[in-house]
């Protein structure tokens, strides 16, 4: 569910960089009413923490709705959701890492001529930079289709498997 | 790994006792007892502060920094009234009013426009409350951005020499954050408790102050009341304590700001 960077507890969180608990937000109107009419639920109590990556920089927010010890044990709850959140921040980004080179390597196969093109390909996948626009998009192609369930990532890696098998092919 | 739960450092059993000056103490009557923060300004750059909100009783003014890709600076400044984009700007307010009544609240809203961007956001937030003579700014927000050190440092000690008090919330997730983690400015952490005096030192800094953050009753938006928890919400505890100790003794620098909060601390001895 996409949600604005600036508005919200979530947004605050993702702002501030900061992890935050609150309680009973129900009691701001404004809040209930975006959140009841996007999700048709609407939490009592958020946990809401920021993804960091190495670099320091945000990639997204990790939030607890309702939480069972809701009420107790803020201060806790609070530090375990930051480790968490660094634990997911961990997968997000080495996912984003896997996506852009494997994207990057398959686009290189795809327009393979040779074994020449071949170690170009693997030279681009090492100083990968992420420029390319056409593959972050092929890359993200892929993601998309993996994301749609067990069916999506059996379909995604019999395409890259073929192609795979087809570039060792024509070697 | 393990996480900063700075908050931890100040449960009573973890309490370390610390030493105080062996010079005739201040106690916590002579630091601002009968105090309301008359003539001191403090502002909190956040994500702006509803001022018709009851518990906070009106700002003294009110400015945003809001990034636009157009300008040369990547930003721009609008001054003037604004809303609280969140809640938690006023959270912070309703907090720093309800321990000094009398201070001069500024909104320095920074956050809630965009992402992209926010360490600049952060930084021309606090330049503007040094450039513009605040005597206290309350940051419940920070940076783990590698780029953002030297500026923000630079910002924090200037601040320090002219004698605007930074008031920052720790942070709880891995990792250094700026500017809290400078020694040029009083970072908190949240304690449990209901007593909003009742603050506490850490000897093995940097975290240095915990005050009351967990569970607290606070001001939101659309005139609301909730329950929150957080560091950042122990940070305006001390920014208000801070305004009306400045408010009864005038030009106290901040580390005889910082030497008077550990004197009055639960576990000062």
């Amino acid at each position: 569910m996409p949600l604005p960077a600036g508005t919200g507890i979530a947004g605050w969180a993702v702002m501030s960089g900061q992890p935050i608990v609150i309680a009973d937000v129900r009691a701001d109107p404004r809040f209930a009413r975006e959140v009841a009419e996007s999700t048709h639920y609407v939490p009592e109590t958020i946990l809401a923490a920021p993804l960091v990556d190495v670099t320091g920089e945000v990639l997204g927010v990790i939030e607890v709705l309702d939480p069972i010890s809701r009420g107790e044990h803020s201060g806790h709850d609070l530090d375990g959701l930051g480790v968490a959140a660094s634990l997911v921040a961990s997968v997000v980004r080495l996912s984003s890492v896997y996506d852009s080179l494997g994207g990057m390597l398959l686009g290189s196969l795809l327009g393979a001529q040779g074994p020449d093109d071949y170690a170009a390909a693997l030279a681009q996948v090492t100083d990968a930079d992420n420029d390319s626009v056409d593959l972050t998009e092929l890359a993200r192609t892929f993601h998309e289709l993996a994301a749609g369930g067990t069916a999506g990532v059996r379909l995604a890696e019999r395409v890259l498997g073929e192609v795979a098998r087809y570039a060792r092919t024509r070697r | 790994m393990t996480s900063p739960a700075w908050s931890s450092a100040f449960d009573a059993p973890a309490l370390t006792p610390v030493e105080a000056l062996p010079i005739p103490r201040p106690t916590r009557d002579w630091a601002w007892g009968e105090a309301t923060g008359t003539g001191v300004k403090v502002a909190v750059i956040d994500s702006g502060i509803d001022a018709d909100h009851p518990r906070v009783g009106g700002v003294a003014g009110s400015v945003a920094f809001e990034r636009d890709t157009e300008a040369d600076s990547g930003l721009r400044v609008v001054e003037g009234p604004h809303a609280d984009l969140v809640g938690h700007g006023t959270a912070c307010a309703g907090i720093i009013r309800s321990l000094a009544p009398a201070a001069e609240i500024y909104s320095v809203r920074v956050l809630g426009s965009n992402l992209k961007g926010r360490g600049s956001l952060f930084l021309e937030g606090i330049r503007w409350a040094v450039d513009q003579g605040m005597h206290v700014a309350n940051l419940s927000l920070s940076t783990g951005n590698d780029q953002w050190f030297a500026p923000l440092h630079d910002i924090a000690d200037e601040a320090y020499f002219k004698g605007v008090l930074l008031v920052c919330a720790a942070n709880n997730v891995p990792g250094p954050t700026y500017p809290s983690q400078y020694a040029s400015v009083i970072s908190v952490a949240a304690r449990e408790g209901s007593d909003p005096y009742a603050i506490a030192y850490n000897p093995h800094p940097p975290v240095e102050f915990g005050a009351v953050g967990i569970d607290v009753d606070v001001a939101w938006s659309g005139g609301a009341s909730i329950v929150a928890t957080g560091n950042s919400f122990a940070t305006p505890h001390i920014a208000g304590l801070v305004a009306r100790m400045l408010s009864k003794h005038r030009g106290l620098t901040p580390f005889q700001v910082k030497s008077v909060l550990q004197s009055v601390a639960d576990n000062a001895r």
